[in-house]
Parts: C-alpha cells; sequence; structure tokens
C-alpha cells in the first residue's frame, strides 16, 4: 500500500460562480489523524464530499487508498467509513437494527456483524441500549452509534464531518479516545471540526479559511510558525491576515 | 393581553414560507395550470359519438333516418354492417360505442302501422356515458317521427309538414350557452382551493413536532389557539391570494360569467378557506409525523371532495345517508355559492343556509383542533 | 445483491413500526371504498321540478302525473307565482319548471298544436340537458298515446303521424349500473394516491434527515438505492390491490367476466409506472412539503383526465396528448375490458405497451436524475 493514504492534488470545487474549494493540495500517510480546521463555509465538508465520493470535483484530483477520487470512487466507498454532521441514523430503527442494516450493506454477514458489535460494545457502550429505539439516544450516545456503524467493516480509512457538533464535553473526551485507539491501530483518520482545542488532538492538520487552506502542519509546528500559543490563536491570525 | 403574541407567531410563519421559494412557486402556480387543463379538458358535451348502422330495410326512409342521425353534430356514423352479427366484433374492438338497427320492414310499419320498432344496442360497459347516449340517441330517433310530440330537433322531421301535437319551448336561464366549462370551472375553484388549504397547514404542525421546535414554542408563556391562529392567518392570506387568482383566471380567460357580487364571493372564499385551512390543522395535531400528515390529508381531501361535494355526482342522485356526508362537506356548500355567485347572481340572502353551515363546519373544525391540541399538551408535552 | 435485500428489510421494518400509517394504507381505501362506492351514479335522479299548471283539465292533471311518477323527478307543484319562477330557479329550489298553457286540454281534444314552455336552470349543462330529455320523452309518450287514442276518433287529424320507437338493449352491463367498473376505478385511485406518494415520501425524507447521503457513501449503487426503495411499496401496493380488489368485488357483487390472472399481472404493471413516478418526483423535491405538492398536482391530474369520470374522446388534442403519460387511463381502460367485457391480452396490447413504456422511461430518468445529484 502507498505510504500516503490520501492524496490531494489541486482540488476544486465550485458551484456556479460560488468557489466552494479553491485548489488545495495536501497528503495524509497511514493511520496519521488528520484534521481540516476552519470556520463553517471554509470549504470543509466540500472537500469531505469529494474525498468520499459524493461530489464530483470541478477540477484536479487525487487518490484515497490508492484509488483515483475522478475515476474509482466505487472502489473507495468500499474501503472507507463515513461519518456525517447529522449523525446520519435511522430513529425508528433500533441501534441493534441500525448495525445490522449498515453492516450488512457493507458485505457483512449477520454473524459478522454480531462479531463486530461485541467486539465494539465495550469501546462504543451501547449494550443496554442494543433493543432501545434510535430517537431515544442521547446525543453522545448517537455519536458513538454513527461512528459504530461507519466502522463496522473494519475500513481502513474514516472520514469524519464535525463528528461532536452538539455533544458535551465528557463525552466528547470519551469520542477522541476511540478516535485515538483506532488510529493506534492504523486506521487513518481525517477529521473536519470548528473546535479549537480539539485540532490539538490531531497529528496534523490544515487551516482553511474562503475555500483555500492558509497553512498546514502539526499543531506544534502551527503554533510555532505563527507564534502563538494555542490553536485558538493560530486561527486568528490567520483569519485576519487572509 | 389576548392574542398579542399572534402577530410575532404569524410574522414567524410568513418568513418560513417567503424563505421557500420553490414551494411558493408550486403553490401559485400549480392551482393555475390546473385550471387551465382541465378547464379545457373537461367537456360533458355529447359529440360525434361512434355509432354502427345496420340498415336492413333500404328503403329512403331509412335512408334519411341513418343521414340525419350522421348530420347530427352529438353523433357519427363510422360503420355501416349488413350483418347484425358483426355487430358484436365492433363493440369489442372498441370501434363503436353504440349500433343502431333498422328492420326489413321499417318503411312499410311505418306506412301501414304508424308505428316501426328501430334497435339500439349501447356499450354499457361506461355506464355514465352510456346512459347519457342511451338518452340522446333514443329521444333523437323518437323526435324523428313525423308530427308527434316532444322538441322537433334541427332540421324538422323528415318530409314532414304537420308540426308536432306537443311543441316545447325551452327557455335556459344563467349559463344560455349551456357551455359545460361554466359549470366545471367554478367547481374547479372549490376543489383546488380546499385542497390546497388542507394540505398546506396539515403539514406545518407535524414538522415543528419532528423537528423539535414545537417544544420552543410550548415552552414560552404562548397559549395554543395562539398558535393555532398565528399558523392559519398566514395560510389564509396566502390561499386566499391564490383563490382571488384563480378566480379572475376563470372569468378573464374561460369568459366564466359573474354576475353577482364579487365582495360577496371574497366573503364566502374567506370562510371556505377557513375551513380548509382548520382541516389541515386538525390533522395535524392527531399525527405526529409529516408524511402520516401528508398522507391523511392527501387522502381525506382529493377523492371524497371530487366525487361528494356535486362536482361530477350530483347530490340529489346519491343515497341519503350518503347525501348526510356531502352536506359536512365544506367543499359541497362552496359549490353551491360559487355557482350561484358567478352564473345565477345568488344574493347573501338567497345563500345564508350554505354560508352557515360553512361557518358552522370551520368552527366545528377549529374548535376540535384547539382542543386536540390542548389534549396533547396535557399529556406528554408536545412531543407528540 | 445482498444490498438491496437489507434495503427492503429496513424499509419494511419503519413501514410496520409506524401502526398510524399502516391504517391509513389499508383501513382508509376500505372505508373511502364503501363510501364513495354508493355516491357514484351518473343517473340523473330526484331533479326538483316545478309545475305551473295554467288548465287544470283533466288532460293537464294527467300530464302532470306523469312527471309526478317519473323516478327522474321529484315535483313541487305550484300555483301561479307569474313572475317569480326564477326566483326558485336562482334560489336552487327547482332545476327546472315547466308550464302547462291555459288551453292545453282542448288543444289536444281538437287536434290543435299546442305548446310547452319549460324554463332550465343552466348551470348545470349536462344535468339540465339530460332532464331537458326526459321531459320531451314523458311529452312524447303522452302525446302519442293521445294520438292513439284521438286515430280512432279524428282521423284526418291524426292521419299525418307516424311514430319511430326505438327499443334498446345495452351490453355488457344491462343494468348501467356504475358501481360495476367505478369501484375498480376507485381502487386504482386509492392505489395510486398511496404507491406515489409513500416512495416519494420515502425517498425525500431520507434525504432531508441525511441518511440518504449516508447510503451513497456506502458501496451501493443508485439503482440499488431506488430498487430498495420501491420493491417494499410494490410489495405494499399489490397486497393493497389485492385486498381491495377482493373487498370490493364481494361487497358490491361485481362481476368479473375476464381473466383475473390477467388483471393481477396488469396491475403489476401499473404500479411498477406509479412507483416509478413516485421516485421521479422525488428526484424533482427538496423537501418533503414539495413532493406533496407535486404529487397532488399530478394525482389530481391523473384521476381527472383518466377517462373514469369525463370522455378523453372529448378533450382537445393537446390534453388528450398529455393523458398518454397517464398509467390511471391505461388501467381504467384495462379495468373496464377485463371486469365487463372479458377482454383479454389481445385487445389490451396497447395498453400493457403503455404501462411498460411508462415504467420503463420514468424508472430510466429517475434514475438518471440521481446520478446527477450525487455526482
Amino acid at each position: 500500500m502507498n505510504e500516503h493514504s490520501v492524496v490531494v492534488k489541486d482540488l476544486a470545487k465550485h458551484f456556479g460562480d460560488f468557489v466552494a474549494v479553491d485548489h488545495i493540495s495536501f497528503e495524509v500517510r497511514a493511520g496519521e489523524i488528520f484534521g481540516l480546521l476552519g470556520a463553517n463555509g471554509a470549504g470543509k465538508t466540500t472537500t469531505i464530499r469529494m474525498l468520499t465520493g459524493l461530489l464530483r470535483p470541478s477540477s484536479g484530483g487525487g487518490t484515497v487508498g490508492g484509488w483515483d477520487i475522478n475515476t474509482q470512487f466505487e472502489m473507495i466507498k468500499r474501503s472507507i467509513g463515513y461519518m456525517s454532521q447529522k449523525f446520519s441514523l435511522y430513529n425508528d430503527l433500533t441501534v441493534k437494527e441500525n448495525l445490522q442494516f449498515f453492516g450488512g450493506v457493507y458485505g457483512l454477514s449477520r454473524r459478522r456483524v454480531e462479531e463486530r458489535t461485541a467486539e465494539l460494545n465495550e469501546a462504543l457502550g451501547l449494550e443496554e441500549w442494543l433493543d432501545r429505539r434510535t430517537a431515544a439516544l442521547p446525543l453522545g450516545f448517537k455519536q458513538r452509534l454513527a461512528l459504530g456503524a461507519a466502522i463496522l467493516h473494519k475500513p481502513s480509512i474514516i472520514f469524519l464531518d464535525e463528528p461532536t457538533s452538539g455533544v458535551d464535553p465528557i463525552a466528547r473526551r470519551r469520542f477522541w479516545e476511540l478516535i485515538n485507539a483506532l488510529a493506534a491501530d492504523g486506521v487513518t483518520i481525517i477529521v473536519t471540526t470548528h473546535y479549537m482545542e480539539e485540532a490539538e488532538y490531531c497529528n496534523r492538520l490544515c487551516v482553511m479559511h474562503a475555500a483555500k487552506i492558509v497553512s498546514l502542519g502539526s499543531p506544534a509546528e502551527l503554533k510555532e510558525r505563527h507564534g502563538a500559543h494555542s490553536i485558538e490563536d493560530v486561527f486568528i491570525q490567520l483569519v485576519r491576515g487572509a | 393581553m389576548i392574542g398579542s403574541r399572534i402577530p410575532p407567531l404569524a410574522r414567524k410563519e410568513f418568513k418560513h414560507i417567503l424563505r421557500d421559494p420553490r414551494s411558493l412557486w408550486i403553490i401559485f402556480m400549480l392551482p393555475n395550470v390546473m385550471m387551465f387543463l382541465f378547464g379545457y379538458a373537461i367537456d360533458l358535451d355529447l359529440k360525434d359519438v361512434r355509432i354502427g348502422v345496420c340498415d336492413l330495410s333500404r328503403t329512403p326512409q331509412s335512408r334519411d333516418l341513418i343521414e340525419a342521425i350522421d348530420a347530427s353534430s352529438y353523433f357519427s356514423v363510422v360503420a355501416r354492417c349488413e350483418n347484425p352479427e358483426k355487430t358484436g366484433r365492433l363493440f369489442e374492438r372498441r370501434v363503436i360505442r353504440a349500433g343502431v338497427m333498422i328492420p326489413r320492414d321499417f318503411a312499410r310499419a311505418l306506412e301501414r302501422e304508424r308505428r316501426a320498432p328501430v334497435g339500439i344496442v349501447i356499450d354499457g360497459s361506461d355506464a355514465n356515458s352510456a346512459s347519457i347516449v342511451q338518452n340522446y340517441l333514443e329521444t333523437f330517433i323518437a323526435t324523428r317521427s313525423v308530427g308527434g310530440g316532444g322538441e322537433a330537433a334541427a332540421g324538422g322531421a323528415p318530409g314532414s309538414g304537420a308540426a308536432p301535437l306537443i311543441a316545447v319551448r325551452p327557455v335556459v336561464f344563467y349559463n344560455r350557452t349551456l357551455d359545460s366549462t361554466n359549470y366545471i370551472v367554478p367547481g374547479l375553484v372549490a376543489i383546488v382551493m380546499m385542497m390546497l388549504g388542507a394540505l398546506l397547514t396539515s403539514v406545518t404542525i407535524a414538522r415543528e413536532k419532528e423537528t423539535g421546535t414545537m417544544e420552543q414554542i410550548l415552552v414560552s408563556p404562548i397559549r395554543p389557539f395562539e398558535v393555532i391562529a398565528g399558523k392559519v392567518l398566514p395560510y389564509l392570506i396566502l390561499a386566499f391570494s391564490v383563490a382571488m387568482i384563480v378566480v379572475t383566471v376563470g372569468h378573464f380567460w374561460f369568459k366564466v360569467p359573474f354576475v353577482g357580487s364579487v365582495f360577496a364571493l371574497m366573503l364566502y372564499c374567506l370562510l371556505y378557506l377557513f375551513a380548509a385551512l382548520a382541516l389541515g390543522i386538525l390533522i395535524s395535531t392527531l399525527v405526529s409525523t409529516q408524511q402520516v400528515a401528508m398522507m391523511l390529508s392527501l387522502m381525506l381531501t382529493l377523492l371524497p371532495t371530487i366525487m361528494l361535494s356535486g362536482f361530477i355526482f350530483p347530490i340529489a342522485s346519491i343515497p341519503r345517508a350518503l347525501q348526510l356526508v356531502s352536506f359536512i362537506l365544506p367543499a359541497t356548500h362552496f359549490l353551491v355559492i360559487i355557482r350561484g355567485v358567478m352564473l345565477k347572481g345568488s344574493t347573501p340572502a338567497d345563500l345564508w343556509m350554505h354560508g352557515m353551515a360553512l361557518v358552522g363546519i370551520g368552527l366545528a373544525l377549529m374548535i376540535l383542533a384547539v382542543k386536540r391540541f390542548n389534549m396533547k399538551l396535557g399529556t406528554k408535552g408536545a412531543g407528540g | 445483491m445482498k444490498g438491496i435485500l437489507h434495503l427492503v428489510r429496513k424499509e419494511l421494518r419503519q413501514i410496520f413500526r409506524d401502526p398510524t400509517m399502516l391504517r391509513i394504507i389499508f383501513l382508509m381505501p376500505l372505508m373511502q371504498l364503501f363510501v364513495l362506492g354508493y355516491a357514484v351514479t351518473f343517473d340523473v335522479k330526484n331533479v326538483a321540478l316545478l309545475v305551473i299548471d295554467r288548465d287544470a283539465t283533466s288532460a293537464s292533471r294527467e300530464l302532470v302525473d306523469r312527471f309526478a311518477h317519473n323516478e327522474h323527478f321529484v315535483v313541487k307543484r305550484i300555483g301561479d307565482p307569474g313572475k317569480g319562477i326564477e326566483g326558485y330557479l336562482r334560489r336552487g329550489e327547482a332545476v327546472l319548471a315547466i308550464v302547462i298553457p291555459k288551453h292545453f286540454g282542448r288543444s289536444l281534444e281538437t287536434g290543435r298544436p299546442t305548446e310547452v314552455e319549460i324554463l332550465l336552470d343552466g348551470q348545470n349543462s349536462n344535468t339540465a340537458g339530460i332532464a331537458l330529455g326526459y321531459c320531451n320523452r314523458i311529452l312524447y309518450r303522452f302525446a302519442s298515446d293521445r294520438a292513439a287514442e284521438g286515430l280512432a276518433r279524428s282521423p284526418r287529424v291524426t292521419r299525418a303521424m307516424r311514430f319511430i320507437e326505438p327499443e334498446t338493449r345495452v351490453w355488457y352491463n344491462p343494468e348501467l349500473k356504475s358501481v360495476y367498473f367505478m369501484i375498480p376505478g376507485i381502487i386504482s385511485i386509492l392505489l395510486t394516491i398511496i404507491t406515489m406518494l409513500l416512495t416519494g415520501l420515502a425517498i425525500v425524507k431520507e434525504r432531508e434527515t441525511g441518511t440518504l447521503e449516508q447510503l451513497l457513501v456506502t458501496p451501493l449503487k443508485p439503482w440499488q438505492i431506488i430498487a430498495g426503495k420501491t420493491i417494499p411499496f410494490a410489495m405494499l401496493g399489490i397486497a393493497e390491490m389485492a385486498l381491495a380488489t377482493t373487498v370490493g368485488v364481494l361487497w358490491f357483487n361485481i362481476p368479473i367476466v375476464g381473466n383475473v390472472a390477467l388483471l393481477a399481472l396488469l396491475g403489476f404493471t401499473f404500479i411498477l409506472a406509479t412507483l416509478g413516478l413516485g421516485v421521479l418526483i422525488s428526484t424533482m423535491a427538496g423537501t418533503q412539503q414539495q413532493a406533496l405538492f407535486i404529487t397532488w398536482f399530478f394525482l389530481q391530474m391523473f384521476i381527472l383526465l383518466s377517462g373514469l369520470f369525463y370522455p378523453i374522446e372529448n378533450m382537445p388534442r393537446a390534453v388528450q396528448m398529455i393523458t398518454v403519460i397517464n398509467p390511471l387511463r391505461y388501467f381504467i381502460a384495462i379495468n373496464r375490458e377485463i371486469f365487463l367485457k372479458g377482454g383479454g391480452l389481445g385487445v389490451l396490447w396497447s395498453e400493457l405497451r403503455s404501462l411498460l413504456a411508462i415504467g420503463v422511461c420514468v424508472f430510466g430518468f429517475a434514475t438518471l436524475r440521481f446520478h446527477k445529484r450525487a455526482g
């Protein structure tokens, strides 16, 4: 496998006159936690959607897991996991049924889904909720369920779009522990966020503003480069300056 | 102060409406497109009905009869056959809708005995037009008689010099041209407005329940009836605007006469729409998801309004028990009202019963809706 | 392929989880069927008729009697309101008024032509025309009977008269029961409402909640997602059609002259066409509300232009061309053939072809639009 799990080259997307992503490039190594940091509307979600095959790039390209995002998105879909901003789950199905469904759609047999659910039980903490309707779950649990559904088929790369929106700090912390555990196992994780302190948890991150990447590097590098103590300061500097 | 919270609620609802331009466009365009389509499409007058003729007599008298049938605008002789047995196939292949069989001794019987039978066969599978065709055809043929009774049709009876014994002088009031469009178009207005009203409001409360914003509203000191009033008001204005446009189109484009008072019609429109919106709100309070609200409102209004309001089937003809159901439909009353005002120049004095019925139905629905809404609050909160 | 199975199972689970929806899908059509089934009649009956007898002889009274005993009319006899007759029409108290002139009886006896005035409320031109026709027939028969008597008494006068008498037979539906083809028609309409609306709403709802996006990220292809959405509703539709048809036929004693299996097959193609339309509509709507309105538009158009209530032949060419895409039009014709005339595939071949064409086109178009949204 390529040393770089995800490669993005000169990617751009415009909707009519509106430029959502303006020629960005970056590379993510296997097992890295890579963050896309930026305000709402900066272009993070659009970028993710191009990488997951939901949106066709206007120009530029790249590879995900070695597959070309312009021509081989069918293959890409098979090897990635995705968690959307809305925690897209079926509210009228139970936790178990949601897992069975998504597992099945990725080609896992019923038994395999059960095995995986058992494996993930500890990490996800959803055991007592298995037969409850998803609508009844508190937000933090829904979040973990969404993640669980995304990793049932053991993808090597997962995309998380604003995975902690609206979730309380304790649940958020717990979630990031899960992410770290996954990364330690070699899973590449690409995550978007607008929470500054979460950016610290990433191995590397790129700061997006107005459809462009304004800075890229590890949190430490960024802080040094811009003479700031926190990522928040880095961000404010970059945005003001741009 | 009671009702002081209604304006901000109404304004919010208005913003919702205006922020969804596609829906707005659909709401205004759809009824008008429907009017155009159906105004032209629906024509009840009998025209060029396909007749097959079997002339076993082959005399001048029988030929005259056949020519008269063909010459009439109602009928069109498309098949002539020698053999009565063949008519079956013509019906099967849907070539003809009715057959006329003139027996061998037609002319002789007419001269000697002064009465001659003629056979008619009707394709009864389309019972509605079948009975109309039967009626017209029988009357047409019967009045071909010489010097009998009934209306002397255009062209007069063949070779007659004698005037009919009992002549009929029809005098038509309202809709002198007997144009079916004048009858259909006001009916369409009633149908379309009923559905528009009910569909619009049925979704709103259910949607707020689904998205959770209902909770937000109910947490504030707002009273239930204020919530409902705040929802009904903007849709009332919206639907009323659409209604006025539609009526204008009907009058100016389709030339439907407008004999009565415009102001009276506007007032009745408001009452009617109020009832329609109230129905929608009531449905909205009964269900918890948009999907169910939509299914319910569509199913409840589409067919019953078309079939039980007097739009297609005359109410006088339907069984008594069902006439009761018709009576509680707002559309039934509005149909009489709008046709009365536009075609007959009916005054509120003429229409007071129907006006009262509209008010009554609207109020009843609204009260029910407010009560249901209250109940939901009392039990589990607005989660629904 | 297994993906579709999962989708179908999930959809069915969701449908059966909602008892209200199930009740609406299965019970409401039956209820409507019972109510509307009794309402359908094109017979013109109980027409309110005003009789103004200015003659008051035995002849005129006999004429009035004939109207009174006729099932088509309900007679309100009144004196002579003079100019006030129009008021009765305007208030809707009567649809017709017959004025029998002063010397009616005497004219008949001496063989002199006389004239009866009929005032009509013309707003419903259809009913007015039919009612006028019935009046004509009654008058005609009256005259004919009088003439028969008069023939004996004054041959000179009645010599010129000759009467042509139509004798009618009605085929395929001798009692002209509207019910026989209206019930299948109503069932078809209810079926269309359910399949079109539910499918459209189901897809738009997934788009609104974001689960559609989730599905698009998986290895599932768009056509599989569409299949996974339509198959459950196809199953529901078939179940509903079977249930409603059985109940309707049994309750209303509707004869089925033709082949039931053929009906089932054609019904299946019909459902496919309407489902496809539901999917197509879902690609046009951004919210469930928009889907509702667009579906309403199509539904109303399909229903009124289906040929069930108004003859398609009477419609202007342009409108007739629009009905070409109306699946309901074909299925109504199919119903008529199979229930009443016993026609087989030979007769219904063009209907089958049209339904299949609609189904294929619509699904194809919808899948294309799906791809576009995804890409």
